[in-house]
């Protein structure tokens, strides 16, 4: 086990640092910053001196040493829009996002687990097929229609809950609901099928229909079933995460980092993007590593492998 | 199931209990004395000489005081931190300074102050984004206590209008604080005193009740970002924020008939035209470009009142020449291009083009009001007269403007020009007209000779006529095709009394709650 | 995603259930279960076709708009007329002529990036399976890249790269997709390897290119049909995404991603510019997902009861 973990752990720095220098190189290639600091009136004097003291005449590679030199110490220089340090930039601002996320996973988990549970003891019944209508039609609307959609009803014309912002749990719950969009349906049907395939087992279905098998016992066998399917997909699925949080963010203006970097992926605020991009893919890594680690202690089968 | 339904029970009627005494909307205004306003993007920082964007500029006028300010009403310059600027030769200009005023931590303002703050913000070493404006200046010199000369490279005649964007910052704070405890917290002489600023979240501004001028009605000023349209009109419709600005023309009927809330729109300095290729710059653009009948027919061929008419909803002002009618020096004797498709047609037949031909339409989202519309519209106007128009949009301000210096914006450009807030006609004549420009795909000489004349004297009556004549040229040789002053279309709460002004910076120190 | 796992367990449950009791559910049976499935395919279908019929089935030029006709709602409301049975959009277009030139669009982005992920990730997959060794560990790190990385950033960064278009939206979605195919083939590669069948053809002495298409493709395919089937399913919606962001295709070109974009303003009083293209990607997606569900379930034996 121990040296399972330590393996993976080696295997999730490794992708870090591959995640850094793709997005150096592609967004190095894409623009040229330059443009977007000085007002389109300058002169070319102008131009060339802030591209001198921005270090943005060097050869590639060596632009690139200072880049991981400096990644190393988590400095990745100031932001070009914004007056301030762009690891700073992102710090001040993830953990709304973090927040956000947990709570739409939080509700997705409450919401869909219970549902799937459900819906495999009942399987087939209309119960089940609600259930899954209800699943296939969350995985089959785009996220923005979704959460206007939601603004519209309760905070519009029914008027219970506020429009954007954050501040109190009552703006947390329109975004976090409207995340778990992305989520909640396919824990549903994992937990489902998961759940069915323990109660399908020739095994169990004897020892059903003897009446020996007792309800608990049952119960935690086919939710450690279910437990290694969702842990693995939660972990999976925190990119998908991401992409909700754009929306969301957006559209609720929470406060959080995903529409700083797509605001700075438009400006070519390029120590934000990088900034942005690295500490995303540490979180998601770490998640994918987390996840794998509990399903490893789960099922011991896997670590040996 | 029966266990299902009971176990359900309790936790609905703890909801319907919760939603019951849930407070839910009140969201008091005038009650509290606040008024929300909800702006495109966040606060870049709080020092004004370390940005450029407009969202910055509306919260540094209500916290810092420009040396001179504009008039929302008459859209003249007026005194504010300076009581008076005079030439005193050609290149020197006295700045007499309004006495007593003190800066919000209990330092004074005076001629230091001025100088501290244009010195800063044209050293190089501090970097800020906001330079430019300061760049015109070659000296300032403290004459007396209350009395500064601002010295400046050639003669120069937009001394007053420059000085607009110059907000003082303390010295003697500033030089404590550093570059980060000045982004960090704003201090200055304005009718506002900074509260407290969450990033991305909120700003929160209080009355300044020793201010040294008139004070604002209003106690409590809170600036949030909203990015989405949609949400910004929602929140306005719920009362959940009381200003909202570039409201889409579409949504104003909506808005009026809502109850909450009505919309108010005001021409801006902004003007928007078809910039087209006239000097060939982009060589992957069109020949025909370069005859003038073609050029001609374009401008006949694009139905613009009808764009303002059903597009804008009437909230625009037709410019006949391309520059804004709000600037100094506009000509408002020139007559716009009549919309004529025959006419049309007939130019591109004789130019040789009876089929029409092929061009690029680039544009940029976010500051030409409902661009994609517009753009659709000429381009439907274009097809009719044989004009096959592609679109090539741009979101991403650092590429757009890199193509159009770089030479590759060629074709046609659906294009907006704010002058930077300057109401002059230089102020976009040297930019987009003039041949030495990177910006600028025009090439007419005797144009160029009129732009550099009529920035070097400082006779306005002199100016008047070059600038007419300039206009004339644009017009004769068709640089661009002329279109329209955009309008400030600000939703306002029902409850309080609000203006937008004509240079698209909301002055909410005017507003008051109505009775 | 867990779809993966389960897909390929289901692979193998039906290659090692014997025989007797795959041919004992009859085909009236399955037919039934996968009712909601059969309903899904017509609706793909009618959509598929319309797409193909679009110059013939649609009333007006989707292009063509005129000025003063524009925001006219839909025949049934007060001001409509039914000469624009949709009602027409902000520049004066036919919205129900749009709405079918945009399937188009949509399905072919939908398709197309499938079949670019697919044709870049199945040739990764099934050699880094079969062959393993450092191919694998390379695939497999670039996989674990691809899938740190933030897919909005990945989309955002190309994008403004390489400008908005047809083509490069299918470049981006393709990008996104292909990591999936790989670990999921590659899983299913990895388990055949050790089958009997494979070792029996070693031995009697097949080439490892033959082993690999005539023994082990044809064994994926299932696997194959039904990510593909979701897969398309979600470029659908990752195209309405990425128009969310302006990065889809560009007007006036009809997409339903880019009409819900634009619509999206509107939606408390001008419902309809949202809500039809958000109708017609509900619509094609739940379509799609129930079909791919159906075939999923139509492959498993496991639900025999």
């Amino acid at each position: 086990m121990r040296a399972f973990i330590i393996r993976r752990i080696g295997q999730s720095v490794l992708v870090c640092l591959g995640v850094a220098v793709v997005t150096f190189l592609l967004l190095r290639i894409a623009h040229d910053p330059v443009y977007v600091l000085l007002p389109p009136e300058s002169t070319k004097e102008e131009i060339e001196t802030l591209r001198k003291a921005m270090g943005f005449d060097q050869p590639l590679p060596v632009q690139f040493a200072f880049f991981m030199g400096r990644l190393l110490q988590g400095d990745f220089g100031d932001s070009f829009v914004m007056a301030q340090p762009a690891s700073q930039l992102i710090w001040e601002r993830m953990p709304a996002t973090l927040e956000l996320s947990l709570a739409g996973m939080a509700i997705a988990l409450a919401v869909a687990i219970p549902l799937g549970v459900f819906a495999a003891f009942r399987r087939n019944t209309l119960i089940d097929t609600f259930c899954t209508s209800f699943a296939v039609s969350g995985q089959a609307m785009p996220i923005f229609w979704f959460g206007i959609m939601l603004i519209i009803i309760f905070a519009v014309q029914l008027k219970v809950l506020p429009v954007s912002g954050s501040g109190t749990y009552l703006h947390l719950i329109l975004p976090a609901v409207t995340l778990s969009l992305n989520l909640a349906p396919i824990i549903m049907r994992l937990t489902r099928s998961r759940m069915l395939d323990v109660l399908n087992q020739d095994y169990i279905r004897t020892a059903r229909s003897k009446g020996v098998l007792e309800r608990g016992v049952l119960f935690r066998h086919a939710l450690r079933n279910a437990a290694i399917s969702v842990v693995t997909i939660i972990g999976l699925q925190f990119g998908r995460l991401m992409g909700g949080a754009v929306v969301t963010e957006t559209v609720f203006a929470w406060p959080g980092v995903a529409t700083l970097v797509v605001s700075s992926i438009y400006n070519a605020d390029f120590p934000v993007v990088q900034a942005a991009t690295f500490y995303l893919a540490i979180f998601i890594v770490a998640a994918n590593t987390v996840a794998d680690i509990v399903v490893a202690w789960l099922d011991p089968r896997i670590s040996r492998r | 199931m029966r266990r299902f339904a009971a176990g359900c029970a309790p936790a609905l009627a703890a909801l319907a209990l919760l939603l019951a005494g849930w407070p839910g909307a009140s969201q008091a205004a005038k009650s509290d004395d606040t008024v929300v306003m909800a702006l495109g993007s966040p606060q870049p920082t709080m020092d004004p000489r370390d940005h450029r964007a407009r969202v910055g500029i509306i919260k540094d006028w209500h916290v810092y005081d420009p040396i001179l300010r504009r008039d929302s009403r008459t859209g003249k310059v007026k005194p504010a931190l300076a009581l008076s600027v005079k030439p005193v030769d050609e290149l020197t200009w006295e700045v007499k300074l309004r006495r007593g005023v003190k800066f919000h931590n209990g330092e004074s303002f005076n001629a230091e102050a001025v100088k501290y703050t244009i010195d800063s913000m044209k050293d190089p070493a501090n970097k800020f984004l906001n330079r430019g404006n300061a760049t015109w200046v070659s000296e300032v010199v403290v004459k007396e206590p209350y009395t500064v000369h601002i010295l400046t490279k050639k003669p120069f005649p937009l001394v007053e209008e420059l000085l607009t964007a110059i907000l003082p910052v303390p010295p003697e704070h500033a030089k404590k604080a550093g570059k980060p405890g000045m982004a960090a917290r704003a201090i200055g002489t304005g009718p506002y005193k900074f509260v407290s600023w969450k990033k991305g979240v909120s700003l929160v501004l209080v009355r300044n009740d020793d201010y040294w001028g008139e004070k604002p009605a209003i106690k409590n000023l809170v600036i949030r970002p909203i990015k989405e349209s949609a949400t910004q009109i929602a929140e306005l419709l719920r009362g959940g924020v009381h200003v909202i600005r570039q409201v889409p023309p579409d949504q104003a009927e909506f808005i009026n008939k809502s109850g909450t809330a009505v919309v108010k729109s005001a021409p801006v300095l902004r003007v928007v035209y078809l910039q087209i290729d006239q000097a060939g710059r982009d060589s992957r653009s069109h020949k025909a470009l370069r005859d003038l009948r073609v050029r001609r027919a374009i401008a006949h061929a694009v139905n613009v009142d009808a764009i303002i008419k059903h597009i804008l909803q009437g909230r625009a002002m037709r410019s006949a020449t391309g520059i804004s009618p709000l600037a100094f020096g506009y000509d408002d004797s020139a007559k716009p291009p009549k919309h004529d498709p025959a006419l049309a047609k007939k130019l591109l037949a004789e130019a040789g083009y009876p089929n029409g031909f092929s061009v690029t339409l680039h544009t940029y989202s976010g500051s030409v009001m409902a661009e994609r519309q517009v753009a659709e519209a000429i381009l439907a106007d274009l097809k009719q007269v044989g004009i096959e128009t592609k679109i090539f949009h741009f979101d991403n301000v650092g590429v757009y403007t890199k193509m159009g210096t770089g030479g590759k914006r060629g074709d046609l450009t659906l294009a907006s020009w704010g002058s930077r807030s300057i109401f002059d006609a230089h102020q976009i004549l040297l930019p987009i007209f003039h041949s030495k420009d990177p910006l600028s795909y025009a090439k007419v000489p005797a144009l160029d000779k009129e732009i550099d004349a009529g920035v070097s004297t400082v006779d306005a009556e002199r100016r008047k006529q070059i600038y007419a004549r300039a206009q004339k040229i644009i017009l004769d040789e068709m640089l661009a095709v002329p279109m329209y002053g955009q309008h400030e279309i600000v939703g306002v709460n029902k409850d309080l009394e609000f203006e937008p002004a004509g240079d698209e910076i909301l002055r909410l120190y005017e507003a008051k709650w109505k009775r | 995603m867990a779809t993966e796992t389960r897909m390929a367990e289901a692979a193998a449950a039906w290659r090692e259930a014997p025989l007797d009791v795959r041919g004992s559910v009859p085909l009236r049976h399955r037919l039934w279960r996968v009712r909601y499935g059969l309903i899904g395919a017509f609706a793909v279908l009618v959509i598929l076709a319309g797409s193909f019929l679009a110059p013939w089935v649609a009333p007006h030029d989707p292009y063509r708009g005129i000025v003063s006709q524009r925001l006219i709602p839909p025949a049934w409301e007060a001001k409509g007329s039914t000469l624009h049975l949709l009602g027409t959009d902000q520049v004066g277009r036919d919205y129900l002529s749009r709405l079918i030139f945009g399937s188009r669009i949509s399905l072919a982005a939908g398709f197309l990036s499938t079949l670019f992920a697919a044709l870049i990730g199945i040739p990764l997959g099934v050699t880094a399976g079969y062959f393993g060794g450092r191919w694998d560990n390379f695939v497999s790190f670039a996989v674990n890249v691809m899938l740190a990385f933030p897919g909005v950033l990945l989309a955002l960064a190309v994008i403004s790269v390489l400008g908005p278009s047809f083509f490069n939206l299918i470049v981006v979605l393709g990008i996104t997709s292909w990591p999936l195919y790989t670990r999921v083939v590659r899983a299913e590669v990895m388990s055949y390897r050790e089958q009997e069948f494979t070792l029996a053809a070693r031995g009697i002495g097949g080439t490892q290119g033959r082993i690999i298409l005539r023994h082990i493709f044809p064994n994926l395919i299932s696997t194959i049909l039904v990510v593909s089937t979701l897969e398309v399913a979600h470029n659908i919606l990752r195209e309405a995404f990425l128009s969310f962001l302006g990065l889809g295709v560009q007007p006036p070109i009809p997409s339903w991603g880019g009409m819900l974009s634009e619509g999206r303003t509107y939606m408390l009083n001008l419902w309809w510019l949202a809500a039809f293209p958000g109708i017609a990607i509900f619509a094609t997606t739940l379509g799609i997902n129930l079909l791919g569900d159906a075939l999923r379930d139509f492959l498993d034996p496991h639900q025999a009861a």
